[in-house]
């Protein structure tokens, strides 16, 4: 028996660890994903105004906080019994849409595709892992150029948010009661632009990329599973009586099902938390227990009827009805191209649909006492903010993260989160090169929010570049 | 914001939330009372790493500020070039572990070289806590006055 720990952030503490251990066979035989960060942004909102929260919650996360400014809202909307007009559903929709494009191209373009193709022979690609690279020069070279363009399609992408957004990351109008913008047909048009520009990538370059990913290593439609439940909270109103174009529902066992907020609960006997277990997000408290005996991660295990469930991208399609081949590492890549350029072609649509010179926003009155829950999807899944409002505070806010569903723990009654049943049962080849592992790891794109952001680097003297007094 | 007339960009990483981790961004907010050319722009850059890109595509000189450990004195300012850096190991598992060297190479793939200089001061502690260590706080004069120094005024 032996144990690999993947610990990505050796310079400091850091995000999110995966240990695992192996038999003689070099077979996974356990599990653990370790976030290693306190999120405590329940107990920061608690006695601040609701509209606040869709600011301060944006902060959790530079990754996906357009998905958090929605959420936030939604859940204040809800509690206020308030809808929001079409304009503003079609704004929040095409600025969420330019964040999905430029997380799901980013994903796979920088953060996946080295796991299988050699990088330039170059830092920060070197030293790297030499493990089971299939390409030949030729198709290495086309995809490491993509590569490249990607970098900047997932720019233009962020500058196509913005036109409506007013900025990315951290938007500033997505606010209860809608988007506080009116667009003109300027705008209009450039993002028309530039959303043309993208589709093109993403529709050529990408399309062909992930198939050509998907057939040199066929074997991972069969690595990766995990347990194949699969849960989406619906994203993309595409009108003001709540239907999405991703809805939401439930694959348990290939068997697609509904959904209900009210059959989640979340459990902490492994996690940092002394807080009661098995709680509805709607009535749960955040007690931090760094420590805690039996526990090893800050993240707690959201269950749906006591059941771990995997959110994302294949979540959605699959349940949209949009891609339903399998569930494993490269069903999880294809399953994002084929959102990302559905997205893309229905954001055409939508911008057709946003009328110039027509605000998005509506004031609502001031909430007194109230509950709300906010559903929508990041890119990474499912993403909820259940609110408690009293005399017009706060008194309490729950967020169950999509990477919360991915790599959550053990739960009280033993079933291991998604992320380590995925590693259970894979064959590691080289175990000084696993990068079967970090292939399952990277394809559910997994993120922990943002930590310290220190520059170390290692193996240079840095006295010889302290600044002398003045 | 007219980037015709700005040439030279300054950005500040970090996360305030984080006590010294957040000391470029402290320096930014100090050098926007400062009365400097107009063709400088200031950026409070905070964790958002990846998203500093296109400064690096557009700017022809980038100065970073951010922190930096060593192992050093806390308090020590570096004054580093990437290519005085070579060799760093780095396995980005999320978007959130891109450092700005990285961003850096990024821009020259997309054939783009700015100058940039990065100054980096070593942390005396990192954990949640909005206020710097006094050792830190006690260095942004130096720090201003080495960017200043290298933007050629006084």
């Amino acid at each position: 028996m032996s144990t690999i720990v993947l610990d990505p952030i050796t310079r400091l503490e850091g995000h999110l660890k995966i240990s695992v251990t192996l038999d003689a066979t070099n077979n996974v035989t356990a599990a653990q994903a370790t976030g290693n960060l306190y999120r405590g942004f329940e107990n920061m909102l608690v006695g601040r105004v609701p509209s606040d929260a869709a600011f301060l919650t944006q902060r959790i996360c530079g990754v996906c906080p357009v998905s958090h400014a929605i959420a936030s809202s939604k859940a204040t909307e809800q509690a206020s019994k308030f809808t929001p007009t079409l304009q503003a559903l079609l704004l929040r929709n095409l600025i969420q849409g330019a964040n999905f494009i430029s997380s799901n191209i980013l994903h796979f373009y920088q953060l996946a595709l080295l796991d299988y193709v050699q990088g330039p022979q170059m830092h920060p690609w070197t030293p790297g892992y030499s493990q089971d690279f299939r390409f030949n020069a030729t198709d290495s070279t086309a995809l490491m150029a993509n590569y490249v363009t990607a970098l900047s399609i997932r720019r233009q992408a962020q500058e196509m948010g913005a036109i409506f957004g007013g900025k990315l990351p951290h938007v500033g109008n997505i606010v209860p009661g809608g988007v506080t913008t009116s667009p003109s047909s300027a705008n209009i048009t450039s993002f028309k632009n530039y959303l043309n520009t993208i589709t093109t990538f993403i529709q050529g370059a990408y399309k062909t990329d992930v198939n050509k990913l998907a057939t040199a290593y066929s074997d991972y439609y069969t690595i990766g599973k995990g347990y194949g439940n699969l849960i989406s909270y619906g994203v993309f109103d595409t009108n003001a009586t709540g239907t999405k174009l991703f809805p939401a529902g439930t694959v348990t066992g290939a068997v697609a099902s509904s959904f209900a907020a009210a059959n989640i609960k979340e459990y902490v006997g492994h996690s940092w938390y002394s807080s009661p277990s098995g709680a509805n997000p709607a009535s749960e408290t955040t007690t931090p227990s760094y420590g805690k005996s039996g526990a090893y991660t800050w993240l707690k295990a959201p269950r749906y009827n006591g059941t771990p469930y995997e959110a994302g991208s294949l979540a959605r399609t699959w349940i949209s009805g949009d891609y339903r081949k399998g569930v494993s590492v490269m069903d999880r890549h294809l399953a994002r191209y084929t959102e990302t350029s559905k997205i893309a072609t229905n954001m055409s649509t939508w911008l057709s649909q946003v009328k110039a010179s027509v605000s998005g926003y509506t004031k609502i009155a001031t909430l007194a006492t109230g509950t709300g829950i906010g559903l929508t999807e990041a890119p990474r899944g499912a993403l909820g903010h259940w609110v408690s409002v009293a005399s017009s505070k706060i008194s309490k806010y729950q967020i169950v993260t999509p990477t919360c569903w991915n790599a959550s723990p053990m739960d009280d009654a033993g079933n291991v989160g998604p992320i380590e049943k995925a590693l259970i049962g894979t064959h590691v080849v080289n175990t000084t090169q696993p990068v079967e592992l970090l292939r399952i790891v990277h394809s559910f794109d997994p993120c922990t929010g943002c930590s310290v952001h220190v520059m170390s680097p290692e193996g240079i003297e840095m006295s010889n570049f302290i600044v002398q007094p003045i | 914001m007219n980037l015709i007339n700005k040439d030279t960009v300054i950005i500040g990483i970090g996360n305030i939330l984080l006590q010294d981790d957040g000391v470029g961004v402290h320096v930014i907010k100090e050098l926007e009372n400062e009365k400097l050319p107009s063709t400088i722009e200031l950026v409070d850059g905070g964790t958002s790493t990846l998203d500093m890109l296109g400064f690096f595509l557009d700017y022809k000189k980038v100065i970073v500020v951010d922190c930096l450990r060593a192992g050093l004195k806390p308090g020590t300012i570096y004054k580093i070039r990437p290519e005085d850096i070579k060799d760093y190991q780095k396995e980005n598992l999320s978007i959130h572990d891109v450092q700005i060297l990285d961003v850096v190479r990024m821009a020259n793939m997309m054939d783009k070289y700015p100058e940039v200089v990065i100054f980096g001061i070593e942390p005396e502690k990192i954990s949640l806590d909005l206020e710097m260590t006094e050792i830190m706080v006690s260095k942004i004069p130096e720090i201003v006055s080495n960017i200043k120094k290298e933007l050629g005024i006084n």
